[in-house]
């Protein structure tokens, strides 16, 4: 978005203002000789809103500024939100991978005390899911008397798709269910 | 909304006047099943507040001496009902404001080809079980947190908050209702998401064509937009903080006390946490007296919801 004035920052001003900010929460922190990957992020985003909130005042005026601020504090948030969900998925790797093995799937534990593996589990997670996929291929269900074999349709669904009908499945008193392949 | 309703009222007298006034077969069953469903419903939740109240009973009755910890009931329960408080509050004015945010980043901020792929890495922390948030508590972040929370001891030491001395475990107030916070941060963002994406597109453009930034456009057409679903949102987050168990029973280190100082190793516990832990030990008046906690724990459920209605029926009025 640029002022009808023609006054604004370049494309690359929040990344670049996020940047520098990185550079400067860094200096500052080995300066105080208190330096760690956790406090450095936090003194950088403190320093960025600083920043561009500053910057921006100066070059396109007060509601701009805002405006960067605002967005810059949304994105700083939607990052903290994701940090547990990173590390979540970081624990439960880093201690579960040593259990994995080639035992652990390829054997069940009837009647083993200490050692054993969850084939079990994983046949049965595979054998219920599989299952309901293989029964029920995707459909189409028209108006009745739409169906003709190899009749190609233009389907909206998130935008438009070509499909052309292969196979009458049901046939209700008011529609038809149908099998169909994908052509775009 | 209400050209809606009218051609839905008409559909329906065009229905009914072509079947000779009566009402079809399928109408009376649906309406029949569907009051059968709320009245269920009803039952139920009758059902568990006879339950809870006939057993929590001898309890009431008991004098103090015979009760566990040779204490009223009152003083047995209040520290309880007080760390739920207090958990679900922690948790609740973190995660609220970050859940705004979060939402609103994926709803107008994010550039479109990532939104799905964000919005689906939120859902997946509400698929994660409650006690897996317990173990990465009490691993990964009560750890990481003793840190942070000597510096608060030693900066902020004067509020009550962080009176300290601080927890050299990370087994204290705080870590659970952060623990609690991320826990409820993905139903508060998903609730807020699909409101902020359901703002009329024709209020977003007017703004932004009178000249408003992005941010202008989000204050004055999204957030009015989204409020009372924000609230309901924010409740829904409430109602499972106060009756998380595991992740709490996992992290907190306890000890009957009513205290603000949430970084020291003398907490207050929660009803449900309680629960859990005394449940397989207790028997007799202990068993009621547990139960009795209960009660109170569905009594400040309730009660929450209740405002809860209230507020948003408020806001729709206006």
């Amino acid at each position: 978005m640029t002022a009808l004035d023609g006054r604004a920052l370049p494309d690359w001003a929040p990344y670049g203002a996020f940047a520098g900010s990185a550079a400067l929460a860094a200096l500052l922190l080995l300066a105080a000789g208190s330096f760690s990957v956790a406090l450095l992020l936090v003194v950088s985003a403190l320093v960025a809103c600083v920043l561009t909130y500053s910057w921006s005042r100066a070059v396109e005026g007060p509601r701009r500024a805002k405006d960067r601020l605002v967005t810059l504090v949304i994105v700083c948030a939607f990052a903290l939100a994701l940090i547990p969900l990173l590390s979540l998925i970081f624990e439960v790797a880093k201690r579960g991978i040593p259990g994995l093995s080639l035992e652990f799937i390829t054997s069940d534990a009837r009647g083993k005390i200490g050692g054993g593996g969850a084939a079990h589990a994983l046949v049965g997670t595979l054998v219920i899911t599989g299952v309901a996929a293989l029964k029920a291929p995707p459909t189409l269900v028209l108006p009745a008397g739409w169906f003709k074999p190899k009749r190609v349709i233009e389907v909206y669904v998130e935008g438009h798709v070509k499909v052309r009908l292969t196979e009458l499945l049901d046939r209700g008193s008011d529609y038809e269910r149908v099998a169909y392949e994908m052509l775009t | 909304m209400e050209l809606h309703a009218d051609t839905t009222t008409n559909a329906g007298q065009l229905l009914a006047a072509s079947s000779g006034g009566e009402r079809r077969v399928g109408d009376r069953v649906f309406s029949s099943l569907s009051v059968a469903a709320a009245v269920t419903i009803l039952a139920l939740l009758g059902g568990v507040a006879f339950f809870l109240l006939i057993e929590a009973l001898p309890a009431v009755e008991a004098s103090p001496s015979q009760l566990p910890g040779d204490q009223s009931l009152i003083d047995y329960i209040a520290p309880l009902a007080f760390g739920t408080v207090l958990a679900a509050t922690i948790a609740v004015l973190i995660a609220v404001p970050l859940a705004v945010a979060v939402a609103l980043f994926i709803s107008h901020i994010a550039p479109r080809r990532l939104v799905l792929a964000l919005g689906y890495m939120v859902d997946l922390l509400a698929a994660v079980p409650s006690i897996v948030y317990g173990l990465w508590g009490i691993f990964v972040l009560g750890p990481a947190a003793v840190g942070p929370m000597e510096w608060l001891e030693a900066k902020l030491g004067f509020l009550p908050f962080f009176e300290g001395p601080a927890s050299v475990t990370g087994r204290t107030m705080l870590v659970a209702g952060l623990v609690l916070a991320v826990m409820i941060l993905p139903i508060v963002s998903a609730v807020a998401r699909e409101v902020f994406s359901q703002t009329p597109r024709r209020l977003q453009e007017g703004a932004l064509a009178l000249g408003a930034t992005r941010w202008e456009m989000i204050k004055m057409t999204v957030l009015p937009f989204g409020r009372s679903s924000v609230i309901s949102g924010a409740m829904l987050g409430l109602g499972r903080a106060l009756g998380e168990t595991m992740a709490v029973t996992i992290i907190l280190s306890v000890s009957g006390i009513v205290t603000f100082n949430l970084i020291s190793q003398a907490n207050p516990s929660t009803i449900a946490a309680n629960i859990a832990l005394d449940f397989p030990e207790s028997s007799g008046l202990a068993i009621n007296t547990l139960i009795a906690s209960g009660l109170v724990l569905f009594a400040i459920t309730l009660v929450t919801n209740l405002v809860a209605r209230a507020i948003i029926s408020r806001q729709n009025v206006q």
